[in-house]
């Protein structure tokens, strides 16, 4: 005999498996901080790719005047300025890839949870 | 009021029903509407002048997600671009690697709007754009429509100076460097519609969360206002008082827009048929779960008792009990 309310619970589950639960259930085989260190690593290579495209748009824009001040300037003062404002840019960038993760993280704890107290409620029907 | 409410029902009810055909259909229109668009304005090298090529292309954007198929309708771009010179091709495809490391890392879900943008500012309607993210998501989403509204600006741009860049074949390299360049770094009108776009779907996020009565229309109201108001503000700072007939006309179109896509989301709980499989120790289950909105929807429809009518209600109750695979009596 089909126990209806077990299928009905069973269809949920499945539903979720299938639609949200696909990401959150592969976020859950993570520890918050290796989830988050993942994402911060990840968020420093892309960081750091897309300060240097910002970089070089400015540098090709700028071509001449760039020459000009590479000559006129001192050469080291030049790279330090580079280098703060890569320092300034990835601390901003960074905070942001830690406060998605940090919320997507949490998210995902919290169906999670439910997700198990309703596998915990088909155990024992 | 009440028939509107049940056209809504009956469209909603159709979306819901009808979904595996509908998303990808609408998804295929959107796309469509973008390669023709590029087709028709961007057509630069020859090779892909071919109206099939585009047909093609937006069929097979259609099928496969959202932000893969953006990033072929990018490539097909820049493609196009390379006909004016690699250097534009190049920082066409640069803005897009930006896009993706800076946003779209995040949110890839979110590529449609960033199609829809530069369509919609094709179409003279942009300013719908901020107002109706505004209302459905939370202010990062209007990354998307920013990142849309710049690639708008800068094949605008590029449409603008195409004489000079065809004319420069034998320029140097520079020249048709800076061009493109320009289009981004020294647009004033561009920053301030990014501007202006981003205030206005803040206001709108943070009005339409308010405690207070009709605050959806609200929203949609002050945030038209508001962006119609910084933009002419910004237009005459800037000194560009062009195009304002268009922006007023444009704004007022993307309001009444806003207002229906209002009424058609508003209250929406947006639920499709699901059909899943799965097993326990004695059974294998393939299950069809149809959402209650479904069935209640079409029992709503019984207002007039004339014969037909009754005689009707009771064809649909069959039908969906068959669907259903239940008794018809459950479903009275």
């Amino acid at each position: 005999m089909v126990n209806e309310e077990k299928v009905r619970l069973m269809t949920k589950l499945a539903v979720f498996e299938e639609n949200k639960g696909k990401k959150t259930l592969s976020i859950g085989d993570y520890y918050r901080s290796d989830f988050i260190s993942k994402n911060l690593l990840s968020g420093f290579i892309a960081g750091t790719i897309a300060y240097f495209l910002l970089f070089a748009i400015w540098a090709l824009h700028e071509g001449e005047n760039l020459v000009q001040s590479l000559l006129e300037l001192d050469f080291g003062h030049i790279i330090f300025l580079v280098i703060v404002f890569y320092g300034i840019f990835m601390v901003l960038y960074l905070t942001i890839c830690y406060l998605v993760g940090d919320y997507r993280y949490r998210r995902s704890v919290k169906s999670l949870k439910a997700y198990k107290k309703a596998l915990k409620r088909l155990e024992n029907m | 009021m009440d028939t509107l409410y049940e056209i809504k029902t009956r469209i909603i009810t159709f979306i819901e029903k009808n979904e595996v055909y509908v998303k990808p259909a609408a998804k295929f229109i959107l796309l469509l509407m973008a390669y023709l668009m590029v087709h028709l304005n961007l057509g630069y090298y020859a090779k892909l002048n071919n109206i099939f090529i585009p047909l093609i292309l937006s069929v097979g954007s259609a099928i496969v997600p959202m932000g893969i198929g953006a990033v072929i309708l990018g490539l097909y771009t820049a493609a196009n671009l390379y006909g004016l010179g690699i250097e534009i091709a190049g920082i066409f495809l640069l803005l897009m690697l930006l896009a993706y490391l800076l946003y779209f890392r995040f949110a890839r879900e979110k590529a449609y709007l960033t199609v829809l943008t530069p369509v919609l500012s094709m179409l003279g309607i942009p300013y719908a754009m901020p107002i109706a993210t505004g209302l459905t998501s939370a202010p990062a989403a209007s990354m998307s429509v920013i990142v849309g509204m710049i690639m708008f600006y800068f094949l605008k741009g590029i449409k603008a100076n195409e004489e000079l860049l065809l004319a420069s074949e034998d320029a140097l390299k520079t020249t048709k460097l800076h061009i493109a360049l320009e289009q981004i770094l020294t647009n004033k009108e561009m920053w301030l519609i990014v501007a202006a776009f981003f205030f206005t779907n803040v206001i709108v996020y943070f009005i339409r969360r308010l405690a207070i009565k009709e605050a959806w229309k609200i929203a949609i109201g002050v945030g038209g206002v508001v962006q119609l108001l910084l933009i002419l503000i910004g237009k005459l700072i800037i000194g560009n008082p062009y195009g304002i007939l268009g922006l007023i006309l444009g704004s007022i179109v993307s309001v009444l827009i806003c207002f229906v896509f209002q009424f058609m989301v508003f209250d929406l709980d947006y639920q499709r048929i699901e059909r899943v499989q799965f097993e326990d120790d004695n059974y294998y289950y393939y299950v069809r779960a149809v959402p209650k909105v479904l069935v209640v929807a079409k029992e709503k429809q019984v207002k007039t008792f004339n014969e037909t009518k009754v005689k009707k209600e009771e064809e649909v109750e069959r039908e969906i009990a068959r669907e259903l695979d239940i008794d018809p009596e459950n479903l009275k």
